[in-house]
């Protein structure tokens, strides 16, 4: 399949435009690339953040020297095709592996975003290398068309008092599959590991996270939240290992999932191993449906039921966002989950997936 | 402008209203007290649209454009929008749902509806500050989420500031009085003086014939056992309020 030569390509206005590129993300933060090559936005460097980038399919390594402010930096990966049609029902392979070293505090989004509905598999990676002390705020969120494929791994090792913080974001898709590897190394390491994941149709988000606990002390907290719509299947398994020496350390764990539709499909499967005794480690799975009383009252003001669903929906995925820490992250984030058609989050079933009080 | 003709209802398999008559006329403002568990907020509810209770037979009758319609098949929405409003007895809760978006999008449907101009954000606020003022809100309530940890009296106010915000043709307070300390009362009782008017209706389900020294009602019934069985003026909350509900029961 002919993919648009490197050359020709300029990001289109929509995506900068739902970026907010500016004023509020400068473009000296952001770096493009298309089909897994780069293409563009900042010279690759400013003083204490550096972007170098191999040929297609070679790493992206990206440097953060910085204490305060935090480094920044926003990579924007687009997928597409060359006319924008689909000419194609072969699918083609796109590599992308970052590598994300990190001496001080960074704040880094990574967005994944077709802008064309093609066949591709998105094989992505990325890697933190966290200092000790150091921290980083990760926001990552692929939002692609029915056609794509995406088999996703996120892994950071945290030594003594780094601490990770992220917030993924997954929407389209017939399959993502992603894979969280956290190992909480140091002494007062902690993580914190939110997710929001938006099904539709047919649509399968697979997610597998893996929380080591290796020294005392240690933190992380997971929030796993699901809307899933008509018979679309969301399923999450949580490892979480307190190694016999993390003495002290600290686990949460809670998957919460809102079926809209009666096909939709939530599984939870937590798996604590716990090998040390004075630790605490909770985990908790909820499978829910909008609360028909919520849904009359909306409506009883004049909402009709679409929109009173989404406003639901919405009000449901909103605490993803609230412990937000890093400014700069979280206003992307959110800025991409404000764009998101509203039929993800309330289609027009009637009174489909509504639990009567 | 409301024609309740021999409505039966049950819930959970249970005849909750039997044979349930009333007719209001626009302008008027009609009272309803009651026993606990005879009906009234099932009425209500009713009335406004809830999915959950199941009408057997008899018929809700409103005037729409001078015209009679039936509102058993409509919407909770197509009700409100054609002028319906419940301040309900026990208002939900909808965190994650900010007070002022919601007052906005509701209205503005309604507008959309009526074919009137929606309001933008800022022109909005300053409609709904004006409003807070007359049910004596901070406008910090605004920015919460709607009756999200509001006290029960706040939750009260709130469902008035709806009603002043949406203007309904026929509203509908069921037990609003409840739970107010003596100034709530007065704001409350303001805000339902405001919306009188001669082509507005309004129905108070009330426990207490205090708020009907603030609203002066038209009428008053008395709703026992799933049906209206005594109908009279003024002078019938002040005997209720002495001789309790023995009568009827
Ligand atoms: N979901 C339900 N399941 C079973 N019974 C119900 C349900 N909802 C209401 N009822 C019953 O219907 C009857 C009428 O209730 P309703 O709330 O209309 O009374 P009310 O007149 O408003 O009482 P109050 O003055 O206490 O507010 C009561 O006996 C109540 O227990
Ligand atoms: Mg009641």
């Amino acid at each position: 399949m002919a993919t648009m030569p490197i050359s020709e390509f300029s990001v289109p206005d929509e995506v900068t435009e739902l970026l907010n590129i500016s004023p509020r993300v400068s473009a000296g933060d952001v770096v493009y690339f298309y089909n897994g090559a780069r293409v563009g936005g900042a010279s690759s460097s400013t003083a204490n953040v550096r972007v170098t980038s191999g040929e297609r399919g070679a790493a992206t390594k990206v440097e953060v020297t910085s204490e305060s402010p935090e480094g920044r930096l926003l990579i924007v990966q687009l997928y597409g095709n060359l006319l924008g049609t689909r000419q194609s029902k072969e699918s083609f392979l796109v590599p992308c592996r970052h590598e994300y070293r990190v001496r001080g505090k960074a704040e880094v989004v990574e967005i994944h975003m077709a802008i064309n509905d093609i066949a591709f598999n998105i094989e992505n990676e990325s890697y933190f290398d966290i200092a000790v002390g150091g921290s980083v705020t990760y926001g990552q969120a692929f939002w692609v068309g029915d056609e794509a494929k995406v088999n996703n791994k996120i892994q950071s090792r945290l030594p003594e008092r780094a601490t990770f913080n992220g917030l993924t974001l997954n929407v389209g898709a017939s399959l993502i599959h992603n894979e969280v590897d956290v190992d909480l190394a140091g002494q007062n390491s902690e993580c914190q590991l939110r997710s929001l994941l938006l099904a539709t149709r047919q649509q399968r988000i697979e997610t597998v996270s893996n929380v080591r606990h290796l020294s005392g002390e240690s933190k992380s907290e997971q929030l796993i939240k699901s809307v899933v719509n008509d018979r679309a299947r969301v399923a999450f398994t949580g490892h979480v290992q307190i190694a016999s020496g993390a003495q002290k350390s600290n686990a949460r764990q809670l998957s919460q999932s809102l079926l809209l539709s009666r096909e939709g499909e939530a599984v939870t499967k937590p798996q604590l191993d716990v090998g040390a005794d004075d630790v605490a480690a909770t985990h908790g799975a909820t499978v829910g449906q909008l609360d028909e009383a919520q849904l009359f009252y909306l409506m009883s003001r004049g909402l009709n039921r679409a929109d009173a669903r989404h406003a639901l929906a919405i009000a449901y995925q909103r605490d993803v966002f609230e412990q937000m820490t890093g400014g700069f992250v979280k206003n992307i984030m959110e800025r991409i989950h404000a764009r998101l058609p509203a039929e993800l989050s309330a289609d027009s079933s009637r009174s489909e997936g509504v639990v009567r009080p | 402008m409301l024609k309740i003709s021999r409505l039966n209802a049950q819930v959970d398999g249970k005849d909750v209203l039997r044979d349930l008559s009333l007719e209001v006329k626009a302008g008027e403002v009609h009272a309803i007290m009651g026993p606990n568990g005879s009906g009234k907020s099932t009425l209500s509810k009713i009335i406004a649209g809830y999915p959950g209770y199941s009408v057997l037979s008899g018929d809700i009758q409103y005037e729409i454009n001078g015209r009679y319609q039936s509102l058993l098949d409509m919407e909770p929405d197509v009700r409100a929008k054609e002028g319906v409003f419940l301040a309900f007895q026990y208002p939900v809760e909808v965190p994650g749902v900010s007070n002022l978006a919601f007052l906005r999008m509701a209205f503005n449907s309604i507008c959309r509806y009526q074919g009137a101009p929606e309001m933008n954000e800022d022109k909005f606020r300053k409609f709904v500050e004006d409003k807070l003022k007359i049910v004596e809100m901070s406008p910090d309530f605004l920015e919460r989420g709607v009756n999200a940890g509001f006290s029960g009296g706040e939750k009260k106010r709130n469902e008035i500031l709806q009603m002043a915000v949406l203007q309904p043709r026929l509203a509908i307070l069921d037990e609003t009085d409840s739970g107010l300390d003596i100034d709530a009362l007065r704001v409350v009782a303001n805000g339902v003086n405001r919306l009188r008017s001669p082509d507005r209706a309004i129905v108070l389900i009330t426990h207490y014939q205090r708020l009907l020294n603030f609203i002066v009602p038209d009428h008053v019934h008395v709703l026992a056992h799933g049906r209206i069985v005594q109908s009279g003026g003024r002078e019938l909350a002040m005997e209720l309020e002495k001789n309790g509900y023995n009568a009827y029961l």
